[in-house]
């Protein structure tokens, strides 16, 4: 399993010590696994803590966001790594405002050598379609990062609705919609993504769809665990005895409790989404013209990695390498902001 | 436990048909419905009349339900996965020439990933924070970041191409070269090796500070336990029952993993024909690949169960109400 | 005819080097010397051999198949290909000149009397097998052409010893027949001549057009192809058999293969040609991307490969290749060749393409291919190695088929003039894209079917994947934005696109799979694949009474083509592109490893032909 997998990031990163990471990847929602997990909370008295945890986490609200603030901020790599994010955001949506290039007239670009080695009038070179190279670098950046936060967006939504629909209603619904989810998560993620990728025509549309489609898997059984154990709370039961509706439950009770999951598995979720559009642009099914994309970008540049156009790859290898890693370090600080557990240590 | 895995079977049939309808209904989707395909195979020579053979030889004119029922009749009673319509091969001889291929690549990187990833998770768990740590999450993280091509083509540059001479795998159609050829093995499995150490190492490391947080290990401690002895008695231990799901879970992501390191190395395995039948529209292959997985994936999440039965006997009461 | 690919996604071999008339060949070695050495060479991107009869239908009718694979063992009756020409070569033929009689209504053969691997003689009746099999199951041929040529145009076929006579009924170009149907026989052994294993058939011996001789055919066609997946001929593993080697008419015979595409060929002995192999083995090996096959070069595995044009640093021409790839340059050299080939992006005319009202406009096509800058991309992205395409024809089409033709761009590149025709016509391109204000159908109207306030708009499909392509198709579209006609883009992998444009989807108004149309193996340039209603590959439903009467006279007449060729410059059915040699399927940008030496030169050929026999190591 490559790291370029969707299901690779969200699951290990399991935030509250109540919701095991095993719990999470079992792809038969009521496996034997999930009783083992069980089980094994059980026996060793583990399961109630957490549930103090919430009810306190429930009572002091504030006060714990400021506590898990102040742990982030405590992370100063977490910190830096927004730095970086924001940093690589302006420097891709307002780059341009300040460095003018270029990036959509092919016609003239033409007329620029192509494969330039850096100058003061093109800093980084320009590319082999004599596009300026650091003006191409934030033109594909500005697909990238959108593209990303989008299909990001949509693995958000349609995971969150569909496991808290199959956590919350439980029973045949909570089954067929589990089942459902196994046969997708069965099959290699890279070749649903091809397949659907040249099935349907090829437009940004449909490139988030696709991409946020295929990462939600993962994301709808983590929120299904939340939905389905907090349902079982007693402040759930108790709001439904006092005539509480279900979708009264759902806002009040089950949802600002996953919340800390779904901010978590976000990150995790936006930085997949890029790698999978890099993974396209590999295969040449990256950004349809006369967009880029930092996949395709990166593809055609190694292209020419004999070539010793360094200026073409390097630069932007680096910026998009750290570019994930710092979104992994917010998700991961994140985790641990959120990890009750290791509030108390 | 075995009426358990009765049930697990019966699950696994549904999962099956499920995929397989997704997979067969997904080319009605295509802008020129089920009979796009036709067009891409036969490319420029798809006149009405070629068109028009081509689907009555592959049964498209019959309804979607008749296909499908006669899909399912041919799998089941005659074990027969169809035609290749690109490959001059059954999709069954397709897959025996390359499934073998992948998984040889795919289990030597396994096993390897596991050996390096499952002590350094662990041990980075023990020393949270540290500078070790640190530096350790760091080159993980970067490695979970590296466009895998890119990663795959810089090692190929580095260590095949100038002063440093390894071989890349030759072509040839075998399924045994890791023994007529071990070396040409060395880069592709250090490559995949590299693209799933992140993955599975950030889950071990997490499964083990799950595990090191519990109450039993802070009473084990209390007791007088060494560090060594709780590490390895009761960390360790309790940590590989998530360890051996996520192995069961590996099938699906061993095959899509091995994709862009086969292209690359032009080791021709399962994931680069599942590419080259998508573009090509081959449908009995990815179907025939896309079901044969889902099998394989299935046969390994019911392995992880059983593994995890004898790893932790507590499993096997099955405490359902 | 075949689908001229760019290198990414390409389906032929890596690298054809033809043969120049036998006149011409320098005796530098002799050919009786021992074979010696391994050739290698590299079979293009994703396009490895995977079928061996060379009677097939159009799933397996590939370049990889016919020209990297089935021609090294199973020779044509006639070759075509020497050198960068594109013409017909009698010294490799298994038949002398054909003989036209009857003021073109009939055509004589005269086999040559070699041998097959198995020692039988090719004559008359390893011909009448090919045309008795052909007769009987014409649609499983690829070939086949629907009321032309062979067979539908076959009033007759007689034979005698060497000697086979066909009547046609109606007069043939003799250009057309030999270079389009003559072409496409391959003389098949009698040892093939069988319904069952070691069970004879009537099909090669049987008289022309009986019924009797038409079972017997149609028994061994099912024997020997059948249904999908049940002849002999679908089982890979038996390619290296005696029964596959017995036919055996070229120089070499298949030994060893694959179902990647690993092939190995040793020498024929019974080769009864002018030229024997000169080294022991040739060995194609697959290759899945040009990436792949680029580090093999770089390894120093192949001896025969290609290189992706964009990798090149310096500029060169098709005559006269620059400075090779730094990073192979140590081992390999450069090899340049030009394509026999029209590059064009089809247009869409069928009425249900909403599109399709503008590009019934000639002045709107006139006004789009106007902007269309050929030369200034066939130097910046094609490195010099191109050719202006004004015309169906090959840029390199001898005056001895094309007659007169002008050579002159009728429509060279005038985004100012196209932006006049399109105001002059009643487009007011004030907002920066162009709405018809002046609807009707007079000379300063927008044209039949266009409505006030239509915008005029294109919806350009193209192959995804292929940088050099995607700069081409930037370019085109920010030229046409410039001038007011909105461009719409649409990114398919290569085969969708063909697919798409082929099944005449209403999705596309212009399809630029990659590069165009390679006339190959039915190398004669005429259009009535392209142009004629109904044709095979005239995908978009393009309709025209005089080019279809100017097309019909370059087939039945003795016009040579240069009415035809001018009209269609002028008349734009297609959109025409540069001719890049590097996009020639990796035919064009070759490299050779330097230890490697020819009888014939290296020049890749046009025609997509391999004589691998002409070379040696030395």
């Amino acid at each position: 399993m490559t790291p370029n997998d969707p299901t690779s990031s969200e699951e290990f990163i399991t935030p509250g010590g109540r919701v095991s990471p095993s719990e999470l990847l079992t792809p038969n929602s009521m496996s034997i696994r999930e009783q083992a997990v069980l089980a094994e909370g059980l026996a060793q008295g583990h399961s109630p803590a957490p549930l103090a945890d919430d009810e306190s986490s429930f009572a002091a609200f504030v006060p714990l966001w400021r506590q898990r603030l102040r742990i982030f901020i405590q992370n100063k790599l977490a910190v830096a790594s927004v730095i970086y994010i924001v940093f690589i955001f302006l420097f891709c949506f307002l780059g341009p405002v300040v460095w003018h290039s270029n990036q959509t007239d092919q016609a003239t670009a033409l007329f620029n050598p192509e494969n330039a080695p850096p100058s003061a009038s093109s800093w980084l070179g320009t590319d082999a379609s004599g596009y300026n190279e650091l003006g191409r670098i934030m033109f594909g950046g500005e697909y990238s990062l959108s593209l990303g936060l989008l299909a990001g967006f949509v693995t958000i939504v349609v995971g969150t609705l569909y496991g808290m629909i199959a956590g919350f209603l439980g029973g045949l619904v909570d089954t067929v919609l589990m089942r459902l989810l196994d046969a997708f998560l069965s099959i290699p993620v890279l070749f649903l993504l091809i397949t659907l990728v040249t099935v349907f025509p090829r437009t940004v549309t449909s490139l988030i769809v696709i991409i946020g489609v295929i990462g939600w898997f993962g994301n709808a059984r983590i929120i299904r665990g939340d939905a389905l154990l907090i349902k079982e709370l007693e402040y759930s039961q108790a709001a439904r005895s006092m005539g509480g509706s279900s979708w009264h439950i759902i806002r009040r009770h089950v949802f600002p409790n996953s919340v800390s999951n779904i901010v978590t598995v976000s990150t995790f979720a936006v930085a997949d989404a890029i790698l999978f559009l890099t993974t396209l642009g590999y295969l040449g099914l990256g950004m349809p013209l006369p967009a880029t994309d930092w996949g395709t970008m990166l593809n055609n540049a190694s292209q020419y990695l004999a070539n010793g156009y360094w200026w073409q790859l390097y630069p932007l290898a680096v910026i998009f390498i750290l570019l994930i890693v710092a979104i992994t370090y917010v998700g991961e600080a994140l985790r641990d902001a959120f990890e009750v557990r290791l509030l108390e240590r | 436990m075995i009426a358990y895995l009765i049930r697990r079977f019966v699950q696994s049939i549904a999962v099956l048909l499920i995929v397989m309808f997704v997979t067969f209904v997904l080319p009605y989707f295509e802008s020129g419905g089920i009979l796009a395909p036709a067009y891409v195979i036969l490319q420029n020579h798809a006149t009405p009349a070629a068109v028009h053979a081509f689907a009555a030889q592959n049964g498209l004119l019959k309804p979607f339900y008749v296909r499908f029922w006669d899909y399912l009749t041919q799998l089941v009673l005659h074990g027969n996965w169809g035609y290749s319509w690109k490959n001059q091969q059954t999709v069954w001889s397709l897959m025996v020439t390359y499934i073998p291929r992948t998984i040889w690549l795919a289990l030597i990187s396994l096993i390897i990933t596991v050996l390096i990833a499952l002590p350094l998770g662990a041990y980075q768990a023990t020393r949270r924070n540290s500078a070790f740590d640190y530096s350790a999450t760091s080159v993980l993280f970067i490695l979970y970041g590296v466009p895998a091509f890119l990663l795959c083509l810089l090692i190929i540059t580095w260590f095949s191409i100038g002063t440093i001479h390894l071989p890349t795998p030759p072509t040839t159609d075998s399924a045994w070269l890791i023994f007529t050829d071990p070396k040409a093995f060395i880069l592709p499995v250090a490559a995949l090796t590299l693209l799933s150490l992140a993955f599975l190492s950030r889950f071990m490391r997490s499964a083990v500070l799950d595990v090191l947080v519990q109450d039993y290990i802070r009473t084990a401690k209390a007791k007088g336990c060494s560090q060594r002895r709780v590490l390895f008695r009761h960390a360790f231990r309790n940590a590989m029952g998530p360890i051996v799901i996520i192995l069961g879970l590996f099938v699906p992501g061993l095959f899509g993993g091995a994709l862009i390191v086969e292209s690359v190395f032009n080791y021709e395995g399962i994931g680069y024909q599942t590419v080259y039948a998508a573009t090509y529209s081959d449908i009995p292959t990815v179907l025939g690949i896309t079901l044969l997985t889902t099998v394989l994936t299935l046969v390994g999440n019911l392995m992880a169960d059983v593994a995890l039965g004898v790893i932790n006997p507590r499993v096997r009461v099955e405490g359902r109400s | 005819m075949q689908i001229k690919h760019r290198l990414r996604l390409a389906t032929t071999i890596g690298l054809a080097a033809g043969a120049l008339t036998l006149g011409l060949i320098a005796p530098g070695v002799s050919g009786a010397a021992t074979p010696s050495g391994t050739l290698t060479f590299a079979e293009g991107p994703g396009a490895s051999p995977n079928y061996i009869f060379p009677y097939m239908s159009c799933t397996f009718f590939s370049v990889s198949n016919i020209n990297g694979f089935q021609d090294l063992t199973y020779r044509p009756l006639y070759w075509f290909g020497t050198g960068a020409a594109a013409t017909y070569n009698e010294s490799l033929s298994l038949a002398t000149n054909p003989v036209m009689g009857n003021a073109n209504h009939s055509v004589t053969i005269n086999t040559k009397g070699w041998k097959f691997a198995d020692g039988q003689t090719i004559n008359a009746q390893s011909v009448m097998f090919f045309l008795n099999l052909y007769h009987a199951e014409k649609t499983n041929y690829c070939g086949y052409n629907a009321g032309y040529g062979i067979p539908d145009q076959v009033k007759s076929v007689t034979s005698s010893g060497n000697t086979v006579t066909i009547n046609f009924t109606t007069s043939v170009n003799p250009n057309w027949i030999l270079y389009n149907y003559l072409s496409e026989i391959t003389p098949f052994p009698d040892a093939w001549s069988v319904s069952a294993a070691n069970t004879p058939a009537a099909c090669a011996s049987g008289a022309y057009g009986t019924a009797a001789t038409d079972a017997a055919c149609t028994a061994v066609f099912n024997y020997l192809v059948g249904k999908t997946g049940q002849g002999i001929a679908s089982k890979l593993s038996t390619y290296a058999d005696s029964f596959w080697q017995s036919g055996a008419s070229g120089p070499y015979v298949l030994t060893h293969f694959d179902t990647l595409g690993n092939a190995t060929f040793l020498p024929n002995k019974s080769y009864s040609g002018p030229q024997k192999s000169m080294v022991a083995s040739v060995v194609e090996i697959p290759y899945a991307t040009t990436a792949a096959e680029q580090v093999a070069l770089r390894q120093g595995k192949i001896d025969l490969g290609y290189v992706d044009p964009t990798n090149l640093t310096s500029s060169g021409s098709p005559s006269n290749p620059g400075a090779n790839w730094s990073a192979v340059a140590s081992r390999y050299n450069l090899e340049v060749g030009a394509p026999w080939s029209v590059d064009y992006a089809a247009y869409n005319f069928n009425p249900k393409s909403p599109e399709a009202k503008f590009l019934d406009q000639l002045y709107i096509r006139q006004a789009l291919q106007m902007t269309v800058d050929q030369p200034l991309m066939i130097k910046q992205i094609f490195k010099g190695y191109g050719y202006q395409q004004i015309n169906p024809l090959p840029p390199i089409t001898s005056a001895a088929i094309s007659g007169a033709v002008s050579k002159k761009n009728p429509y060279p590149y005038n985004p100012n003039k196209a932006a006049a025709l399109l105001k002059s016509h009643g487009w007011s391109i004030a907002t920066g894209s162009a709405v018809c204000a002046k609807p009707g159908a007079a000379a300063n109207e927008c044209g039949k079917g266009i409505s006030k306030g239509d915008v005029l708009t294109v919806t350009l499909e193209y192959g995804s994947g292929i940088p050099s392509l995607q700069t081409q198709v930037s370019t085109e579209v920010s030229e046409w934005n410039a001038i007011g006609i909105t461009a719409k883009t649409l990114a398919e992998p290569f085969n969708k696109v063909v697919g798409d444009c082929v099944s005449n989807a209403a999705t596309w108004s212009i399809c630029l799979w990659g590069a165009g149309w390679i006339y190959a193996p039915d190398y004669y340039p005429s259009g009535e694949s392209l142009f004629v209603p109904g044709a095979s590959f005239n995908i978009g439903a393009y309709s025209n009474p005089t080019m279809t009467k100017l097309v019909k006279a370059t087939t039945f007449g003795t016009t040579k083509l240069g009415a035809f060729a001018n009209y269609a410059a002028q008349q734009l059915p297609v959109l025409y592109q540069p001719n890049g040699t590097n996009a020639y399927s990796g035919q064009g940008i070759g490299e050779v490893i330097k230890t490697l030496k020819s009888k014939i030169g290296f020049t890749p050929n046009s025609l997509t032909n391999f004589n691998p026999e002409y070379y040696y190591f030395g």
